[in-house]
């Protein structure tokens, strides 16, 4: 998608709607260390940066205590961009958040045209909880959908949230239907599973004697940084070590996501995933990842409570989210995953 | 009585005042009208007595309730739009109407800058205009191909350049961004486009000419340009108001001689809504008598001839996509009640239809949530509002601004491209909002298109667009009086200024538009010929430049 290779200060631009989790991933991001970022945010108002990383807050521009720098400028981004590449500061990542109702390919073109820079990725995040909606209402459906048409990589984020509160939040009927990674449901869930994804061993070191998978045998040998009990891909993980007769070493556990891979990163451990690659978000931090064999699966599904019949309007939103998702793991072509007829 | 008093008599004064709407003289006093009537009934405050406007008929100056400091600042580059055009200097610029003529426009520009390698800036032009023809760079390498040059379209969305910019910005066959389209020769058409393509361009040039750090001449640039048209209240409708910006409208406006009543409007995509609102807690106070703070502005859809503007069903009428949010309609309902209930006063941005209904439910919402009487918002442009929404407009206590001058300018390619006939026949509908007694307003979006509001009411009066295709004239159409209302009394009312200007009535400000021609003697569609003498402001006499 980017082209040759080509030198300059990598660029990752963070696209998604209102409220899908781009200020948290930022936060993420700049929490890790070891990279110096710059982090421009396109649209107006503060950044919601965590007030222990601010070093010193000028109105628009933050600087942090590991050196990166944040700021929010509106209607000056293409000066503060310019700004930055004239200063020479050695930023080793430039990460330009998208506005909430922007499309974020029309900013990562920046860094197909200007010299000093290079297209690193288009990351685009979405709240699992609202996809749905957003996708099926008329007033702004096309707009989210078009922020994932050049996306590439797409991060769901609040699955967490799904899995423990999913069942409450349907039978309360705040929730019409949601995507979901969960094999196991209360019984007043219907579930319409849409594609299964392979998990992944993902650390910084390669294994020796590993090409493309790993066994059991050869993880349970491996210092592992997983996610707490209550959550599903845990359960998965969990069943498969006790099928096998083998219990994995744990030596880690994390609650976001993130924090997982951040971890990973850091070298404590290595990671299970069901996505296969995080060089668009760290790159070259990782080894490649390795498919673990027999396989183990988790099944992402739209859910939808039994209790209530979807309404027309709702028949229509399956419609669209599932068509979404069918066309999201076509075009990505995403390694391991498999689309559920 | 007082020695300071100055009666100014004239052929005739049209008041716009309901009560009093014809008079002959009126006496001004500390900048203020003491007294208007006849030279009997305005004779106790009788001091000199000025008679140089004894040919002349005055209105209440005009208020431009939609227009930009941009349009001082345009007017350092060639014009090569392809209407006429009034400079500030008050010379008539022809329209270069066709390649051509655009070509030896700049070429002519180009023979004036001694530097080879100065780049060329222009402005104005609109391939709609000129029968579609587009602006290639091989065109523009005849006007140089040691410097760059640039020619901004009249939307300012898209600018054409030459080979040398194209080069030296390092656009070529292998260019493949969206803003960047490539000819039939795959090569960079020199059409430029989009955030990339002009990052990348300012870049190389190592300046960017939308950057809103402007002069002093920007600024006197705005006043001259506002005195020809008989401007003496003007906007600038998006600001940044940065700390710059600030000190050049506090220093100019306390000068004597500055000839116009300010509104700056604070631009809401630049500020959160509270840095927003704390801003002008800190601004109102420091306004005077020609600077009025108190207004926010907020954008939410983008031009409809740019298919950029959000529609409701069934869309375009050629079929383009929708159009784009400039702030997704959830993010602009939290944001109208923050302002709302900080008191503030809102001009909201909506060409599309959906906007508008955007914008209408935010201030419904605003409404229950913070009940306030005499709020204003005003909504701005709204072309496409139907008769539904302006009822809802109306039952909302909103205002609107109507873009009249979209008629003329546009008005072919919305028949034919964008909406359709009837959606087109109803566009910028004062009909309506007159008929249902929505305070309304109509304006230029100065430089969009020319900075003159009897052009505006022209084509309020009028309804024909620049093909000559009559729209919506039976029905949307609204009489000279109404219109000249439209551009003093109603436009006052949408920036809550109609106690301070708008008509000649006592205790106002002695604003003047000083006409040749009673424009309810010549024929309606001469409204737009009459010759502006000059301004009044605050009793301060001002003469236009006659071309």
């Amino acid at each position: 998608m980017t082209g040759t290779p080509r030198e300059g200060i990598p660029v990752t631009v963070v696209g998604g709607f209102l409220g899908a989790g781009k200020t948290t991933f930022l936060n993420h991001l700049l929490r890790t260390g070891g990279t110096r970022y710059a982090v421009l945010v396109n649209d107006f108002g503060a950044v919601n940066i965590d007030a222990d990383l601010i070093a010193h807050h000028d109105g628009t521009t933050m600087t942090l205590t590991n050196g990166c720098v944040c700021c929010s400028v509106g209607s000056g981004f293409i000066d503060m961009l310019g700004k930055i590449l004239d200063d020479r500061i050695p930023f080793d990542h430039i990460v330009i958040e998208a506005s909430g109702v922007g499309d974020p390919w029309r900013i990562a073109e920046i860094a197909l045209v200007e010299p000093g820079l290079r297209l690193n990725a288009v990351v685009v995040l979405a709240d699992a909880t609202r996809i749905a909606t957003l996708l099926a209402d008329p007033r702004v459906g096309d707009t989210v959908r078009s922020q994932f048409e050049r996306a590439d990589l797409v991060l769901l984020n609040k699955i967490d949230l799904l899995d423990r509160a999913g069942a409450r939040a349907a039978q309360a009927q705040k929730l019409d239907m949601a995507l979901v990674f969960e094999d196991h449901f209360a019984p007043n869930f219907s579930r319409h599973p849409i594609f299964r994804q392979r998990l992944y061993l993902v650390g910084r070191e390669p294994i020796k004697g590993c090409q493309d998978t790993v066994s059991l045998e050869q993880l349970v040998k491996l210092p592992l940084v997983l996610p707490p009990i209550p959550k599903h891909r845990r359960a998965v993980i969990d069943r498969a070590f006790a099928a096998a007769g083998l219990s994995p070493n744990i030596v880690a556990e994390a609650d976001a996501a993130l924090s997982e891979l951040s971890a990973a990163r850091s070298g404590v451990g290595y990671s299970i995933f069901h996505a296969g690659t995080f060089k668009n978000v760290y790159p070259g931090a990782f080894a490649e990842p390795l498919l673990i064999e027999p396989p183990m699966f988790i099944t992402c599904s739209l859910v939808y409570s039994s209790d209530f019949p979807l309404t027309y309007a709702g028949e229509a939103v399956k419609k669209v989210l599932i068509q979404f998702v069918e066309d999201q793991i076509r075009q990505n072509s995403r390694p391991g995953a498999e689309l559920i007829a | 009585m007082s020695q300071d008093t100055v009666v100014f008599s004239a052929r005739k004064i049209v008041t716009m005042n309901p009560s009093r709407p014809e008079a002959t003289h009126v006496a001004v006093r500390e900048g203020r009208i003491v007294a208007v009537g006849s030279l009997e009934e305005v004779g106790s405050h009788a001091g000199r007595i000025d008679d140089r406007f004894k040919d002349k008929v005055l209105l209440p100056g005009f208020v431009e309730g939609h227009s930009h400091i941009m349009e001082g600042i345009v007017w350092s580059m060639p014009y090569v739009g392809a209407f006429d055009r009034r400079a500030p200097s008050g010379a008539i610029v022809p329209g270069a109407n066709g390649i051509d003529a655009i070509i030896a426009r700049l070429q002519a520009a180009d023979a004036e800058l001694t530097d080879p390698e100065t780049p060329l800036f222009a402005w104005g032009f609109d391939p709609l205009h000129i029968g579609g023809n587009k602006l290639s760079r091989h065109d523009l390498d005849k006007v140089s191909k040691t410097r760059p040059v640039l020619v901004m379209h009249a939307s300012f969305h898209i600018t054409n350049v030459n080979s040398m910019m194209v080069e030296c910005a390092g656009f070529s066959r292998n260019t493949n961004v969206s803003g960047v389209p490539l000819g039939q020769d795959g090569e960079p058409t020199g059409e430029l486009q989009g955030i990339a393509a002009l990052f990348r361009t300012f870049r190389v040039l190592k300046s960017n000419p939308f950057k809103q750090d402007f002069s002093a001449a920007d600024l006197a640039r705005y006043q001259a340009s506002a005195c020809n048209q008989g401007v003496t209240t003007v906007t600038d409708l998006h600001s940044d108001l940065s700390e710059e910006t600030i000190e050049l409208y506090r220093a100019a406006a306390r000068q004597p001689d500055f000839s116009i009543r300010l509104v700056p409007a604070l631009a809401s995509a630049s500020h959160t809504p509270e840095e927003a609102i704390a801003k002008m807690a800190r601004l109102r106070p420091t306004g005077n008598d020609k600077l009025h703070y108190g207004i926010v502005k907020i954008i939410v859809d983008g031009s409809i001839q740019g298919f950029t503007a959000r529609l409701r069903w069934p869309g375009y009428h050629n079929g383009a996509p929708n159009g784009l949010w400039y702030i997704a309609p959830d993010d602009l309902r939290v944001a109208v009640e923050k302002y709302h209930r900080a008191g503030l006063h809102l001009q909201i941005h909506t060409n599309g239809d959906e906007a508008t209904e955007q914008a209408l439910d935010a201030i419904e919402a605003a409404q229950i949530a913070a009940p306030r009487p005499d709020h204003r918002h005003t909504l701005q442009h709204c072309q496409m509002a139907d008769t539904a929404q302006f009822k809802r407009m109306k039952s909302l206590g909103v205002c609107v601004n109507l873009f009249s001058n979209h008629l003329y300018y546009w008005g072919d390619a919305h028949y034919e491209q964008t909406m359709g006939p009837e959606r087109a026949h109803r566009l910028d509908a004062t009909g309506t909002a007159q008929r249902l007694g929505i305070p309304y307003g109509i304006h230029t979006d100065a430089p969009i298109t020319p900075l003159n509001p009897l052009f505006t009411a022209w084509c309020a009066v009028n309804r024909i667009s620049s093909g000559g295709r009559e729209l919506g004239k039976a029905t949307e159409a609204i009489t000279v009086q109404q219109a000249l209302a439209a551009i003093t009394i109603g436009s006052a009312y949408t920036l809550k200024l109609d106690h301070l200007v708008g008509s000649i009535e006592t205790g106002k400000y002695a604003d003047f538009a000083v006409l040749e021609d009673d424009p309810f003697e010549v024929a309606p569609e001469k409204l737009k010929d009459i010759t502006v003498w000059g301004t009044v402001v605050g009793g301060r006499v001002r003469e236009a430049p006659h071309a």
